[in-house]
């Protein structure tokens, strides 16, 4: 029996040395439907090792850490990138392998955050609007993020619980940079956002859709993700584009630097590149995707749908994130200052 | 085993249990507040008195005078309705006592998080409150309860309750009920019982159940985020921030450290008052 079991597992072994083709994958939690990595296996042979992740600073403190190259894959949003490839942790992208390149809408190509996209490959995107019920709210007086300030929606906004989407829409309500590093801007932002606290009714950002779905919640700026999963199920839901612009947060594949299967890596973002691929994920989470060629093969009510596919017009507005610098403390003072109630 | 090895044996148990869940620990917090914050790391080993500095600032004491008025309110409310309650209970006959009491016990099995998602489910727009005033015609709008201060007491009043109920059960159990008739007789009148008689004898049973409430009510930061909409943000909720989203934990650390030390100068002044109590009643 002794033998047969040292038999088996010599066996293995065998079998596990044979195939040394793998490819490391960290990646948003329900970024990608399993069975999409199957398929992948499938048609390459190559096995890929997922884990999930629900925050880039997460994410950063993990690359930031990893010695021995966890991670051949990474999808950090474009702020993220901007701060992995200023301080060295990402591998430079080689488009020569991506034969399916092409496919990408130039729109979201050779942003400040990554030049050249030497560093990153656009994956999967979601903007920052307003979302309303119509049965609750007019939606046609509602245009542009200054209007959350009125006074009519007291105590009722949702407010994302999210230090980058606040400031966010009170920079573009006083018509700033979003990436603004000035510290009176950044105060200006701060004072416009006490202003808002008495609108505000809750800080949350992991139950949205439910919150709208229910009618907890009829007004407030979320995510186009959850907003387009809210109005699956419940007809009334609406998505704004403000006037101002509106943030865009941009995910992204990128290759830290010590990855140890760079060519799988590449091999799996090709893959991610198809179109008949990447359309299948927007339908499940109400993220868009940059691939044009996907966007054309939606099914129609997908297709026109403004928020999985907006208009070029809309889009113009978008604001990509770039990453803060040092700035970021001020950010981070002020936001602390907001949450407990100060002055 | 003799007798004395024995009683070494179990002393030991407890010993290694307080030292590794409730020494430690506690240290770990005292030290981590003397130390400064990083934003690589989260702690940097170097002295600073910086994050007691800190803490002296007007918007920290307005969460701590906030706390202070949500919990003592809510204090207020659970001694309001437990005092009848417990009264009721010590005085039924033996049969219903145990029914009553485990009544009171029972939700305890569940876990209060999952109890207060109960409650979001009573208090939303298409809850269970919302849709019977709605069905009855009592109201044509949904009520807006949920994430609201209202919700936030309602929430803090029901998870808490019971740790009034109890201590206030066990001091009226004892009493001696012909103290009311003796009173009674001599022409006390009803509200002259309860301010002479009721009150004085069951103040420590009101006390102990204060503080009980008390101080939960201060630090329970997953009510004022689920049902007060993460608005409200109270002592509990500032060290919540610090340690998992400010990424502070030096000035969680040193928060902690002061909401002790002010639960200790509590529990001294009923000592205090109370030299006869027997000191484990608190604990």
């Amino acid at each position: 029996m002794k033998r047969i079991f040292l038999l088996f597992s010599l066996f293995f072994c065998a079998f596990a040395l044979a195939d040394t083709k793998v490819v490391n994958v960290y990646n948003w939690s329900d970024f990608l439907p399993p069975h999409l990595i199957k398929q992948f296996e499938k048609e390459t042979g190559i096995t890929v090792n997922y884990a999930e992740f629900d925050n880039n600073e997460t994410l950063y403190t993990k690359i930031k850490h990893s010695k021995h190259g966890d991670y051949d894959i990474i999808t950090p949003s474009s702020y993220m990138v901007d701060r992995m490839r200023q301080e060295g942790l990402l591998h430079p992208i080689d488009k020569t392998l991506l034969t399916n390149w092409h496919h990408l809408d130039s729109f979201f190509l050779n942003r400040d955050y990554d030049p050249d996209n030497k560093y990153s490959v656009p994956y999967l995107w979601s903007s920052t609007g307003i979302a309303v019920n119509t049965l609750y709210h007019n939606p046609k007086e509602i245009t542009k993020f200054a209007d959350l300030w009125q006074p009519q929606y007291h105590h009722q906004l949702l407010a994302l619980d999210d230090l980058r989407d606040c400031f966010t829409i009170a920079l573009l309500k006083l018509g700033d940079d979003i990436n603004s590093v000035n510290p009176d801007t950044i105060k200006e932002a701060y004072r416009a956002l006490i202003d808002l606290m008495p609108n505000i009714r809750v800080f949350n950002s992991s139950a949205v859709a439910n919150m709208f779905i229910d009618e907890d919640i009829t007004v407030g700026f979320a995510w186009g993700g959850d907003t387009f999963l809210a109005s699956r199920e419940n007809p009334h839901i609406t998505f704004i584009y403000p006037q101002e612009g509106f943030q865009i947060s941009l995910d992204c594949l990128v290759i830290p630097t010590n990855a140890q299967h760079v060519k799988e890596a590449h091999q799996f973002i090709n893959f991610l590149l198809r179109p008949e691929i990447i359309s299948q994920i927007p339908p499940r989470i109400g993220y868009a995707t940059p691939n044009k060629t996907a966007n054309l093969s939606l099914p129609a009510d997908l297709r026109h749908n403004p928020i999985i596919n907006p208009s070029p017009q809309v889009l113009k507005r978008a604001k990509f994130q770039r990453d803060l610098g040092t700035a970021n403390r001020i950010y981070e003072r002020y936001w602390e200052r907001l949450k407990i109630g100060a002055d | 085993m003799n007798d004395r090895q024995f009683r070494f044996f179990t002393l030991s148990i407890s010993w290694t249990w307080l030292t590794v869940f409730a020494l430690v620990p506690t240290l770990m917090v005292i030290i981590t507040s003397f130390l400064e914050t990083n934003t690589t790391q989260n702690i940097t080993a170097h002295f600073t008195l910086e994050n007691y500095a800190e803490l002296v600032d007007v918007a920290y004491l307005k969460i701590f005078l906030r706390s202070l008025l949500i919990a003592g309110s809510c204090t207020l409310l659970c001694l309001i309705v437990s005092y009848p309650f417990a009264y009721g209970i010590s005085h039924s006959s033996l049969r219903y006592r145990s029914i009553l009491l485990l009544l009171v016990i029972i939700p305890f099995w569940t876990s209060s998080l999952i109890r207060t998602y109960a409650i979001m489910t009573i208090l939303k727009t298409k809850g269970i409150i919302n849709t019977i005033l709605l069905s009855l015609g009592i109201i044509h709008q949904p009520l807006q309860l949920l994430y609201t201060n209202i919700a936030l007491f309602i929430g803090l009043t029901y998870t808490l309750l019971p740790f009034m109920l109890l201590p206030l059960y066990a001091n009226m159990e004892k009493m001696d009920l012909t103290l009311i008739d003796a009173a009674r007789d001599l022409g006390a009148s009803k509200l002259t019982v309860l301010r002479k008689i009721l009150i004085p004898i069951t103040m420590p049973g009101i006390l102990a159940g204060s503080m009980m409430v008390f101080l939960p009510a201060m630090t329970l930061f997953y009510i004022p985020n689920l049902l007060g909409g993460a608005k409200s943000m109270l002592l509990g909720n500032l060290i919540q921030e610090q340690f998992l989203s400010a990424n502070n934990w030096p000035l969680g650390a040193a928060s902690s450290v002061l909401l002790i030390i002010f639960m200790l100068l509590l529990a001294h002044w009923y000592w205090q008052r109370n030299p006869d109590s027997d000191r484990t009643e608190l604990l």
